[in-house]
Order: C-alpha cells, then structure tokens, then sequence
C-alpha cells in the first residue's frame, strides 16, 4: 500500500519541485477558471456582471492567499523556501560587504589557524613513530617503586622469560645500546651499536631501504656477523655510497659484512644508532655478585586482541616468577606502554593541555566577534523585521529566512576556515623541517579532521544562534511601536546595544586572559627553564671521547691520558679554560646513592640518591657554575690523598641544614651493593638542572676525576670566541697523544642544551602566533562595533554638530565609547588573568607566580593599544560627517 | 443563503472523495454537485475548496487531468484513484460508526 502511494506522489513531487512555472500556471488557471463559471452562475441568476465577479472574487477569498495556500499542500515546499531564503541572503550579502566579509574572515581565521596550529603542534608533541601500525608496538620498561627507581631498561632474562612465554604478544624483540670502536675505514671512531633480535627490523615493520635487514627465525649463527647501518652514518662516513652493501666493518676487532642500510626516518625517534648487528641476549653468567646489568629495552607487537592491560598483567605474572627464583629480581615491576608514549617526554601531556586551552580561547574569541556583530546589525534590521511580520510573516518564516542567511555565512566561513587551514599546515610544515626529524614529521602533517570539525561546529553554532536571534525578538507589541517610530534606527532596544557591549567587553577579557597566559608560558618556557639551567652553555665546546678497554686498561691508563689531554688542550690559544666530565648537566646524569655520615648505617634502600658527576678540577670553571663556599678540586685531589666531594646548594640545604657541610664526610656507593668511600665535602656549589624541564633542584655531588677515573668522558672546553673554531686544534691535540684513538660528537653546548628544547621553542612559538591571532580578532571586534555604533548615531552626531560641538568633540566622544567598552573589558580581564596565573602556576612550575604581575602590567597595555587602533578609524570617520548630510540621515 | 455547518477538515475530505467517487469532475462542480445533494446544507467555501482538492492530489487519493470541455474552455478534472477508493471505505465506515454511537448517545430517554 505504501509503494502505490508513493508511485502517485513521486511523479507529483518531482513535478512541483522541477517544473513549478508550469504548475503554478496551472493553480492560476484553476482557481480563475473556478471564478469564472461562478460569475457565470450569478449572472445567470440576474446579478450584472460586475457585481457577479466582485461576490465571485470575494467568496475565493484573496487569490494570492488560495495559491499560496495551495502551493503549501506541496510537501516539497520547503526545499524551495530554502533555496528562496539563500538567494535572499546572497543578495543581502552583497549589500554589506564589509560586514560580510569581516564575519567571514573571523570565522575563517578562528577554524582555520586554530585547526592548522593544533594539527601542528599535535604531530610534533605526540610524535608517531616511523613504523608499520605503531598502535601495537610497546616497549616493556621496568620500575622499582620502593628504591624509586622509574622508566628503567630491562635484563636479558627477562627479556628471554618474556619472549618464551608470553603469548600476548606476536613478537618481541629486543635492543641493547654499545658504544664500539669502529675501525679499518677512515678514522677510528666510536659509535652507537645497537645489538638486537633478529626480528628487531621485521617487529617494527621497518624495511631497508637499501639491501635488506636480519632474517628472523634464522639461526644465530648463520648471521651473527652481518650489520645494518643506519642512514646518517652511511651519509656522512660513507657517503651515500651504495656499494657500501657487501663490503665489511670492523667492530671492537670483529669483522662484521654490510647488508644493509636502514631509511632516514628510522635514525630518529629512537636512539639514532650507526649500526645494528644481531645478538641472541642469551643470558650472560652472573658475574661477582653484582646482578645482570640493566640495558635491554624490550620491543612487543600486541597480538590483534590483546589489550595494553592485559598484556601488563601477564609481563607481571611473569616477571614475579623469576623473582621468586632469582632475588635480585624482586620488587621489580613492569610496565606496558605503546611505543609512542614511551618516546614521548614527560611534561608533554601538560604542553598539549595547555595548547588545547589557548586554542579553545582563540575560538571563543572569534565566536565572540560573530555574536557581537550579528547582534549590532539584527538591531539594524527591526524596522525590516517589523514590517514583514505585519504582511503576515509567520516566526517560523522568518526564522528560516534568517537561518538561510546565517547558513551562507557558516558556508563561506567554513570554506575559508578549511582553505587557511590547509594553507597553516602547508606554511608551517615547510618553516618545521630544520632536521631531518622534523621534516619527517612535518611531512606527515595532515589537518586534523577531529580539531577542524570541532572548530567548524562551534562557529557555524554561534552563527546560526545569533543569525536567528532576531526572529524571536519580533512580538505583536514591539512590532507596532517600532512601526510608529520614524527614526527605525534610533530605537534599538536599551537591552540589544547592552548585549552587544557586554560581547565586546567578553572578548576583550577574554584577550586579556589569552594574552597573559600565553605570555606567562612564554616566558617560564624561555627564564625560568633556561636562565636556571645553573650553568652558562655559552660559548662552550664538548668533545665525546671513550677510551677503548683494550688499550686503557686500567684507571691508571685512563686517567694518564685524560690528563695529558687536559694539559694539552689548556694550551691551546682561544681555550680559557678546560675540564673533562662523565656527564653534563640536563642529561640524566648517573645516580649515586649516598649518606651523610651523620646518620649512621641507613638500610640500602632508604639511601638517598644525588646526580653524581666526576668531573675534573676545572669543571665549575669552564661552566660557569658558581662555588658558593669552600674550595674547587685541585691538583692536590689525586689518587692517592684524601677522597673528597663538593656538593650542590641543594644537598647542603637539605642534609645539613644547621651546619657546615665543609669538613663533614658523606658515603657514597657506586652502586647499591657495591663498595661504599668515605669522602670529605670540600667545597658547595650553586644547583644545576638535572634534566629538561625539571622544576626543583635534586642533591648534586662531584667526585674528582683523578679519585674516579673512567675511559669514557665529555672534554669540555670554554672559549674566547667561537667554539667552533676549536674544533680542529682538540682533534689534532687528541691524535698527537694517540693517532687511533676515535673521536665522537664535537658540539657547541648551546647546540646540545638547545636540541632538548626544541619542543618547547615549538610550544612558545605557536603560544605566541595564537596569542597575536586573539589579539588581532579582538581588535576587529572593537573596530566593527565602534564602526557600527558610529553609523547608528549618525543622526545625534549630526544634531550635535548642528549645535555647535567641534569635530574634536565628536572625535572623542567616538573614542571615548571605544575606549570605555576596553576599559571595562580589561579590568574584567585582570581579574581573570590572576585566577588563570594562579592555576598554570601550580600546574607548570613551581616558581613563584610574581613574575606573572610584570605580564599582568604588559597584557593590558597591548589591549588597550589595540584598542585605540580600533577605534581611531571610526573615529576619525565620525568626524568627518557633514552635519547637513547626518541630519537626513535616518 | 443558509449559513454553511462548519465542516471538521476530514470530514470534508471525505465528502470531496465520495463526490468525486460518483464521476470525474472539475472543481466547480464538486462544490456544485455537494451543495445539491445535501439540499443546501453542506457548503464548502470556494477558499477551503482547493486547498483541500490539492491536499488530496498530493495524498495520492485523486488525480487530476486537464480536458478541454464541451464549450472549448480548458478545465482541470479530478478524479478518485485505487488508494482514494480504499482510503474512502475506510473513512465511511469510521463515519458511520462515530455518527450511529453520536446518535444512540442523543436518542436516550431522559427520565
């Protein structure tokens, strides 16, 4: 039954909609051919003709009225209404194109840039790693809460526990990191190897991009001496050279055949190794007592319906099994976490939260603008709004008329919004690729379609909400007594233009606020983490250096030449000073558990743990770390005399807080159950920052290198001038005492301290792009309802002229308007900007907010300059009005 | 003439149908043929009329087509379809139904 309604209905709708001239003459030919054979009737009856026709007329009722009427029987009607109401609004359009185009630009811009901006920093701060499926590939990392010990690498028997019987898992592969000599070709180096399970490449789903990688499953033997080398090696040792693949490598005195070499993506996003050979992890035998060294990250693909939870609980099941076998392996836990999380850094969450707050506030900014202009003109158009409702326009016409309209704008807006975007993304991908990382990642920068829709839908609702407000304004009451006004445009509702002001005012606070918190992260970003680094990175060269065992055995061998070295380099001219060190600063030193002799005895795992660095006598010099009391090391520090130790402010502060820590002795244990030395504090010196983004200072204790000596150390050097320039003089210095002995790494400080931060010069570059983007939004805001409120008194402008005021009168009146409203809105701003410090204070850093007060000085001034800007123009435009011309104004 | 009942829009409906059951014609004589054969008592006024024949058209219960009548004049003539037929049984037998019980209810001896 429903299928043969519709057979008839079909072709009639299909009729109204796509042939409607003709169907419309066909209703007029109708309904007066109805009217026809009616007059005919009564003058059938005796009624002259002219009389006839009138009472005919009369009884349809008013033409016009029946065929619209019919017409609405046509259920597609609405289809051409909407249609009408888009010409409509096209039309009206084009009237005002400044106001359209400024509703336009700010839609645009607030979907756009803030879709562009958030895909950006997203790509950058949740950085995916370069391989098949990252979703589930995890890495296992293990943790010992009670010695607080976190994100700590795995042993081989776990690993080898883990791979035999989880089943949660596809694969899992392991990786050890090796610092190897490289011989045989060019200079001796040392470089990053990385041992691996054959699966590694095949797990990662990483392909070579030249050759091929290792055959998993394939016997240990058959390719224990085969490499993978990595793309940045193979550029720069071997230049580019294809025939690399076959040729072989000499590794620590094993020869080993080239197979392969992996693609440029893959350096990053993990250590960037130089090359990979395979290893079987087989469990090394327990050597004196000291446990399994801790250095095997573990790798896992997540079988299609494994969960990270439940992978978790089995690695933990597992793990507590050897524990009770083995225990050294008590107390640790395991972690499961993709791979992605793991590689992204700590503070990160925080950096994204934050951009997501700017990004909404930028948002709300330009929402604001919106409502702030729609409102001034619905005021505009009660006259028009007025008269349609008394030709009988019902609300719901008018609503769809208005929504017609407000579609057209949510249209345009939303089409540019998508073209800025594209075009932030293209702009800001190509000024993102200054390394190779970056460009990878920029490369797979596409708009973020959740971030766009979300913008889009914000914006097309506030269009739509105060293009339709009006609709709803029109009652029976105001509608007679906007038409007996004459003067349509001088009876705004007292309550409309208090609306309108209330919206700039809103967006004026809310730029207040933007600007301030952005100004705040700014400048923890660029002071608080980088002035207090402790240290002055300027100007300072570090050479890597590690001394092969094989030569230098013993400490004795190590320390010789490290000092040779030292001799040597300090004699170099441009070298103020010189200092060699295990570690430096933000670098995740070693940590060395120690006690302060005062309390006697404590149980190893109640011992507290400082950054340990060994460093030599020189060390504060060439950095610049300040000494605040006692004495540097020295010559008379040296193997044979009294051990000694200089501690930072810190740990002073904290284990000795009533006394002289000079004199007093500490232990220290290289590690937990290994020897403990007794050694004198000599000296305190100021806190270094420990690692990126470390808000309080740890316990910082430095052993003389001559007491310590290690085979693989930073030289570091302070120069006069350009560091660079040293470059050469060091490596030749280093080859005068031994011509094989590998150099790595030669870097300016600045260079190694500003790569870890580069994440956070992304974040204060965009804060302030967004902050700008605000500023300039609220500006427009400003200028389009001064404009606005311009053009509505011009009628009282000109009878003020009429009576005598200057054009400077009129000129400050104008922008004594404009200023009041940012005025207002500054002050409601202030005290939103003290709540918001307040908050990211406690969220991002410890320090005291105070600093906060100098922005909360600086984020109004820039308002109300932009304020100012805003409305000098209309201003200006005010004063030119001719009092003649204003006064017919209307 | 008589002032015309107030007709309820479905009723109406399905008076027209039922009009229109008896042979095609146009909308003139609908109005016509219905004043006749109630004696005058049920008039339906010429602007309900063809809001009402559209509606009807658009349901899918009568069709129109356009003929050249007699004298030369063009007329459009509407006429009932299968679904009209079947919708119109329908609509009588719930007539009938609420009209007897409208009765029955006006007939009870008052005590």
């Amino acid at each position: 039954m429903r299928l043969e309604h519709w057979l008839y209905t079909i072709p009639l709708r299909l009729r109204s909609l796509f042939r409607r001239r003709e169907a419309d003459r066909e209703l007029d030919e109708e309904l007066r051919d109805h009217v026809e054979r009616k007059t005919e009737e009564y003058t059938a009856n005796g009624l002259p003709l002219k009389e006839a026709r009138r009472q005919a007329l009369l009884e349809m009722g008013g033409v016009e009225k029946r065929k619209e009427e019919c017409r609405d029987t046509r259920q597609i009607s609405w289809i051409h209404d909407l249609s009408q109401d888009l010409h409509f609004g096209l039309r009206m359009l084009r009237k005002s194109p400044g106001f359209a185009s400024t509703v336009i630009l700010t839609l645009g811009l607030g979907i756009g840039m803030n879709s562009a901006i958030f895909t950006v920093a997203n790509g950058f701060l949740l950085r995916e790693p370069p391989i098949k499926d990252p979703h589930s590939v995890v890495m296992v990392t293990m943790a010992d809460p009670s010695n607080g010990r976190q994100r700590e690498a795995a042993t081989s028997t776990e690993f080898l526990a883990l791979q035999r019987e989880s089943h949660l898992f596809d694969e899992t592969a392991a990786l050890e990191l090796e610092n190897l000599p490289l011989t045989g070709r060019g200079d001796p180096e040392n470089v990053t190897v990385g041992r691996v399970t054959p699966n590694y490449f095949a797990l990662l789903g990483v392909p070579a991009s030249l050759g091929r990688t290792f055959t998993p499953g394939t016997s240990q033997t058959e390719q224990e001496f085969n490499a993978v080398i990595g793309f940045d090696f193979w550029k720069n040792r071997f230049h580019a050279d294809p025939g690399i693949i076959g040729k072989t490598l000499t590794l620590a005195g094993h020869i080993y055949t080239v197979i392969g070499i992996m693609p440029e993506q893959f350096d990053y996003a993990f250590v960037p190794c130089a090359v990979w050979i395979p290893d079987s992890f087989n469990a090394q035998p327990l050597g004196s007592g000291q446990g399994e060294n801790r250095d095997v990250d573990i790798f896992g693909r997540l079988s299609a319906d494994a969960t990270l939870r439940d992978a978790e609980v089995q690695t933990n099941a597992i793990i507590g099994r050897l524990g009770r076998d083995d225990p050294a392996e008590k107390g640790w836990v395991a972690h499961v976490m993709t791979l992605q999380d793991a590689l992204v850094k700590e503070g990160t969450r925080i950096e994204i939260f934050l951009l997501t707050g700017v990004v909404v506030f930028v948002l709300l900014i330009a929402c604001a603008n919106v409502a702030g202009m729609f409102l001034a003109r619905d005021a505009g158009r009660e006259m028009e709004f007025a008269v349609r409702t008394a030709l009988g326009a019902g609300r719901a016409r008018l609503t769809r008329q208005l929504l017609g309209e407000s579609l057209l704008f949510a249209i345009f807006g939303g089409a540019l919004g998508l073209l800025l975007s594209f075009w932030g993304v293209h702009l800001l991908r190509a000024r993102l690729s200054f390394n190779a990382e970056t460009a990878r990642l920029a490369g797979k920068l596409e708009v973020d379609s959740r971030v766009f829709v979300f913008t889009c839908i914000v914006s097309v609702l506030t269009v739509l909400l105060f293009g339709v407000l009006p609709a709803f304004k029109s009652s029976k009451i105001e509608v007679r007594s906007t038409l007996h006004d004459s003067g349509g445009a001088r009876s705004q509702g007292r309550r409309a233009s208090r609306l309108r002001s209330a919206f700039v005012v809103g967006e004026v606070a809310l730029t207040v606020i933007l600007i301030a918190a952005a100004g705040i992260c700014v400048q923890v970003v660029i002071t608080e983490i980088r002035a207090h680094l402790g240290f002055d990175p300027q100007r300072v060269l570090s050479v890597n250096l590690s001394l092969p065992n094989s030569k230098y055995p013993t400490p004795e061998a190590q320390a010789r030449f490290f000092s040779e070295l030292l001799r040597r380099v300090q004699g170099l001219p441009g070298v103020r000073s010189a200092a060699v060190t295990q570690d430096i600063p933000e670098s995740f030193p070693a940590r060395l558990t120690f006690e302060p002799t005062a309390d006697v005895d404590l149980k190893p795992e109640l011992r507290p743990q400082a950054g340990g660095y060994f460093v030599s006598a020189d060390y504060f010099r060439v950095m610049r770390i300040p000494l605040l009391k006692g004495r540097a090391f020295s010559d008379v520090d040296s193997v044979v005399s009294l051990k000694v130790a200089i501690v930072n402010e810190c740990l002073a502060k904290q284990y000795f807080p009533n006394a002289d820590p000079i004199g007093r002795s500490i232990r220290t244990y290289a590690d937990p159950s290994g020897p403990v030395v007794s050694r004198r504090i000599v000296g305190v010196v100021g806190n270094v920052i420990d690692r990126v983004g470390e808000r309080a200072s740890i316990p910082q204790i430095y052993v003389p290198f001559a007491q310590n000596p290690m085979g693989a150390m930073m030289l570091v050097l302070r120069a006069n001038g350009d560091p660079t320039t040293l470059a050469s003089p060091v490596r030749a210095s280093v080859w005068a005492i031994d011509k094989d002995q590998p150099i790595d790494d030669i870097q300016k400080m600045t260079k190694i301290i500003g790569e870890k931060g580069s994440g956070d010069r992304l974040l204060t570059s965009i804060l302030a792009i967004l902050a700008s983007i605000g500023l300039g939004l609220a500006t427009i805001g400003i200028f389009g309802i001064v404009s606005y409120v311009v053009s509505q008194r011009t009628h009282e402008i000109g009878v003020r002229m009429a009576l005598g005021a200057e054009k400077r009168d009129v000129f400050r009146l104008v922008l004594g308007r404009g200023m009041a409203l940012a005025a207002t809105g500054i002050a409601l701003g202030l005290v939103g900007s003290f709540v918001v410090i307040r908050i990211l204070a406690s969220a991002i850093y410890s320090g005291s907010w105070l600093p906060g007060l100098l922005i909360l000085a600086i984020a109004p001034a820039v308002v109300v300059l932009a304020a100012l800007l805003a409305s000098y123009l209309p201003a200006r435009r005010a004063m030119k009005i001719d009092p003649m011309v204003a006064l017919r104004h209307e | 003439m008589s002032k015309p009942s107030d007709l309820v829009q479905g009723t109406l409906d399905m008076l027209l149908l039922k009009i229109l059951a008896l042979e095609p014609m146009n909308g003139f004589a609908v109005s016509q043929r219905l004043k006749q054969v109630s004696g005058d008592i049920l008039q339906v006024s010429d602007g309900s009329l063809y809001p009402a024949l559209h509606k009807l058209e658009q349901e899918g219960w009568i069709t129109a087509e356009w003929k050249t009548s007699e004298k030369g004049r063009r007329a459009k003539y509407y006429s009932l379809t299968r679904l009209g037929r079947r919708h119109l049984e329908r609509e009588a037998n719930s007539w009938g139904r609420l009209s007897g019980a409208i009765s029955r209810v006006v007939k009870l001896k008052e005590a």
